[in-house]
């Protein structure tokens, strides 16, 4: 096998174990709700801040 | 007044310009910003009709008692000199189709946009600068890379077909709108070109902006708040996704992907403007803050490999394509505070005192409704995935990408993958979100979310596998 080849063989199996390792990855439920706390953390503002004019 | 019916050419080098656009900080931003750009010559187009400053005039100075003219100048900005010889001789040659065709593509090659001067002054009594189309910073900047919202927009010089890739901008006009409504203004243009939503003159936006009331007067603009931003964006029949940028919170997903430089990206990339909300602050360290509001709109950005460098703004007290670097390096605040012009301006001109520091205090993203996983939703799964294979190899890198379906499957038609025909032949949502797994650039995998439900729930709507 040529020295390119061995190359491209090894890229491949590193990339096959790159994939074997995120199929097992999976989105738990206490994920979708810390996503949806930091979503409702995100839009809390002081409301006072928001009826401030951009005057600049 | 009396308005010449022709127009002779006016043509001259670019170092004349002043006498037109004026000495003001935004003129002297435009002259360096076309110096960048490399231009070199300007053709000034007298009593042009511009359709945004026309509506303006018809909404608030037909009414000033003051004598003010309805036309405009446009200059056109180019990289080599353009004779009068020249202009003519097209225009008696544009019959004949290989030398129009290539004449015309001549002048599109050294073509940069063009500026229409408004005849009406800010308080500095210098002209305002109307709307603009000027050329981007380049894609390429040596091994880093510049992303900008723009689309290709004609442009009718004497009759000959120009064009201009650009996102439009102006200058702030306090008259009609101060810079949330020029930020809405600018946003109009890439939310028509994504949603077909339409285009309003600035008075336009200030006059719906404000059907939500505040307590200062709607003309002169004294500026619109949050709610009245928002208030625009849904008579377009939009949504606003807002988001507080609360450093607290921000900085718990620091480390190599932080919130805002993987947010722009996922909105530029899409074509998405992104209204920054900054507080401009006199002195930091001061309780209770002192501090100014201001809005721009972030409209590019320029990364090395997918790492965000700079941000790009349309800021209509600075200019357009206006560089933005984080102040702090910590990649837990990146782009929570910036290095950007308006370090150097003085709000107290007595005491020559400048802005010590400006920090973002939210992003206003105008959406179309059926967008609907929020970014924050998704971006915490993005997080957890990144967490989840953190050891598996050394050189994998990560994407968070929106993405319209037709663009996506143009982009799977092009690469090898398990089930190709069967995907390909699924039925998908119209909008997706997409976690991007790649390793020394190579795509591996996408893990795709339907964008247009409420929240993600289980598995992945469609988990790909590259070859």
């Amino acid at each position: 096998m040529a020295g390119s080849d061995l190359v491209a063989v090894n890229e491949r199996e590193r990339i096959e174990r790159i994939q074997a390792g995120l199929k097992k990855i999976k989105i738990e439920y206490s994920t979708i709700q810390k996503a949806q706390e930091v979503s409702r953390e995100v839009s809390k503002i002081d409301v006072n801040k928001l009826l401030k004019p951009f005057t600049i | 007044m009396i308005i010449e019916k022709y127009n002779t050419f006016i043509g001259h080098p670019i170092d004349r310009i002043e006498s037109v656009i004026g000495k003001s900080e935004n003129a002297k931003y435009i002259q360096g910003y076309l110096r960048e750009l490399r231009a070199t010559f300007c053709i000034e187009e007298k009593n042009y009709v511009d359709k945004e400053f026309l509506i303006d005039y018809s909404m608030f100075y037909a009414r000033s008692f003051e004598d003010i003219n309805k036309y405009t100048t446009r200059l056109h900005f180019f990289k080599t000199d353009i004779t009068e010889t020249k202009i003519f001789e097209i225009m008696e040659n544009f019959n004949k189709k290989d030398y129009r065709e290539a004449e015309l593509k001549k002048l599109n090659d050294n073509y940069l946009g063009f500026v229409v001067v408004k005849p009406v002054s800010g308080s500095d009594k210098q002209p305002l600068l109307g709307r603009m189309l000027l050329k981007p910073y380049p894609h390429e900047d040596r091994d880093e890379l510049r992303e900008h919202l723009k689309q290709i927009y004609p442009v009718s010089l004497y009759g000959l077909p120009l064009t201009i890739e650009s996102l439009p901008f102006q200058m702030q006009d306090q008259s009609v709108g101060a810079c949330a409504t020029t930020s809405c203004w600018v946003s109009l243009y890439a939310l028509n070109n994504l949603f077909g939503t339409s285009i309003h003159a600035l008075a336009e936006i200030t006059e719906t902006s404000t059907t939500f009331p505040g307590l200062n007067r709607n003309f002169p603009s004294s500026g619109l708040s949050v709610f009245q931003i928002k208030n625009f964006y849904n008579s377009l029949g939009l949504e606003t996704e807002f988001l507080d940028i609360n450093p607290k919170i921000i900085a718990q997903y620091g480390e190599k992907y932080p919130v805002i430089p993987i947010l722009v990206k996922a909105y530029v990339d899409f074509g998405l403007p992104i209204l920054a909300c900054i507080n401009l602050h006199k002195n930091l360290i001061q309780t209770p803050p002192d501090y100014e509001q201001h809005a721009a709109i972030i409209s590019g950005y320029r990364h090395k490999n997918g790492e965000v460098k700079e941000l790009y703004a349309h800021d209509d007290r600075i200019g357009p394509y206006s560089k933005i670097e984080p102040a702090s390096t910590d990649p837990k605040k990146l782009f929570i505070d910036w290095k950007c012009g308006w370090l150097n301006k003085k709000y107290d001109e007595e005491n020559n005192k400048t802005f010590s520091n400006v920090r973002v205090e939210s992003l206003i993203i105008p959406i179309y409704p059926k967008l609907r996983l929020k970014f924050m939703d998704i971006y915490v799964i993005f997080r957890q995935v990144i967490k989840d294979a953190n050891n598996l190899d050394p050189n994998m890198s990560y994407q968070l990408i929106l993405k319209e379906i037709n663009g996506y499957k143009l982009f799977l038609l092009e690469r090898k993958f398990p089930d190709k025909k069967k995907i390909l032949m699924r039925r998908f949502p119209k909008y997706l979100w997409i976690i991007r797994v790649s390793s020394n650039n190579t795509v591996v995998n996408d893990k795709i979310f339907d964008a247009t439900c409420n929240y993600q729930t289980g598995d992945t709507f469609e988990d790909i596998y590259f070859n």
